[in-house]
């Protein structure tokens, strides 16, 4: 995400012309990302899939556009989001989240560990309950919170690089991230008490 | 801090994000709250689950279908897409055209202005003639009236700028002649209109041609 190295801008230049393996060489080490990001916003493999290629395939029509003077990995990541967001907008039509079946059915096999006994809730939880929980807690997010996160600790984008795939501040960022975070707690601290 | 900014600072403490003052501030906290202790404890282990999340793995035909659309993407260009060069270069020739058709036309308009001036002098001239000078003073305004009238066409019909030039000091007999000059410009403005206008014609079909087939 620092400024364009030679490598990819011959391969922006060569893309611009019409060169497909340029630009695939130039998405190569962004796909599975992108399609991670995609995956964890929309809840199945398929949409993913589909988003994924839809938004390749946009950046690769719009790069005529791209201004060398950005980051291209920045830019490739903001249309990727925008994507995520118009599928959504189009294809939920009530806020229902769908779980993949595979988590679904990890969940039933797994059982809480927690103690009956317990009186706060704000108890220390294990780590190996937690991450089983999270993959369910994070698609109980709103959205902005759970692209907030998928960014932030999933994808480690720095706040800076989030400010611009989804256009806002970094003081946005930083609370937006801190209150995506407190609901993911909240989330899983209840999912532990039940 | 208090308990209520817990959420803000410990987000951006887990990322680094805050200052040292802040840092200080925090930790101080921590240290004597012991429900921010554990909140912020598993606030941590709740990042770093995330962090760890595995990726999962691209389809298999992923790359084979998005080489299908790009390459699709790439025949519908080319069917109704001339390269942005040729574009540009035939946009820059139409507006040169038509620049040229408008300055023919707004030069077409003030030389027959002018002509019609001319004659008008000259008729006015042969007049003073038989009066034998009697209205001196009409005509040197009607001269002075050419004066403003001609430099506008000056830089294209440079070669008349002399003659006309020389007007404003003329005697009416020098103008006379002048009109007798200006007799063989008019043919030649009927020989350079034709050409001006097949290449408009041109110029304009092509850039029609080129609009349709985009
Ligand atoms: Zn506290």
């Amino acid at each position: 995400m620092k400024t364009l190295s030679l490598d990819e801008s011959s391969l922006i230049e060569k893309s611009k012309a019409g060169d497909v393996e340029s630009f695939e060489e130039l998405i190569i080490s962004h796909k599975k990302k992108i399609f991670n990001i995609a995956y964890r916003m929309l809840g199945n493999l398929e949409d993913a899939n589909d988003v994924t290629q839809e938004a390749l395939v946009k950046a690769y029509r719009g790069i005529k556009k791209f201004n060398e003077k950005s980051s291209f990995s920045t830019w490739l990541y903001t249309i990727v989001n925008n994507a995520c967001i118009d599928f959504i907008r189009k294809n939920r039509k009530d806020n229902v989240v769908y779980l993949d079946r595979e988590y679904e059915t990890e969940e039933s096999s797994y059982t809480l560990q927690i103690n009956s006994g317990e009186e706060t809730p704000e108890q220390a939880f294990e780590k190996k309950e937690v991450q089983r929980l999270v993959h369910k807690a994070i698609n109980k997010l709103s959205d902005d919170h759970r692209r907030i996160i998928i960014l932030k600790d999933i994808k480690q984008f720095s706040y800076k690089e989030i400010s611009e795939i989804i256009d806002c501040s970094e003081g946005t960022v930083k609370s937006r991230l801190s209150r995506a975070r407190k609901n993911l707690k909240t989330i899983i601290e209840e999912n532990l008490k039940n | 801090m208090n308990c209520k900014d817990f959420d803000l600072y410990a987000s951006a403490y887990i990322d680094n994000m805050i200052s040292d003052e802040e840092k200080l501030d925090f930790e101080n906290h921590i240290n004597k709250c012991e429900n921010c202790k554990v909140a912020f404890q598993n606030l941590k282990i709740i990042v770093k689950s995330t962090n760890n999340i595995e990726e999962v793995e691209l389809p298999q035909n992923f790359s084979d279908e998005l080489r299908q659309k790009l390459e699709a993407e790439n025949t519908c260009k080319s069917e109704n897409k001339f390269p942005n060069k040729i574009k540009i270069l035939t946009g820059v020739v139409a507006g040169l055209l038509i620049t040229v058709m408008s300055l023919s036309l707004l030069n077409n308009y003030l030389i027959n202005q002018n002509m019609d001036k001319q004659m008008d002098i000259a008729k006015t001239e042969r007049n003073n003639n038989i009066k034998e000078n009697s209205e001196f003073k009409t005509e040197s305004e009607e001269l002075t009236q050419e004066r403003k009238v001609a430099p506008k066409t000056m830089s294209i019909e440079s070669f008349d700028e002399n003659n006309e030039a020389e007007l404003d000091n003329t005697t009416a007999s020098e103008d006379k002649a002048k009109v007798q000059g200006e007799i063989p410009k008019e043919n030649k403005i009927k020989i350079v209109n034709p050409v001006i206008t097949s290449i408009l014609v041109l110029g304009i079909g092509f850039f029609i041609y080129r609009f349709l087939r985009r």
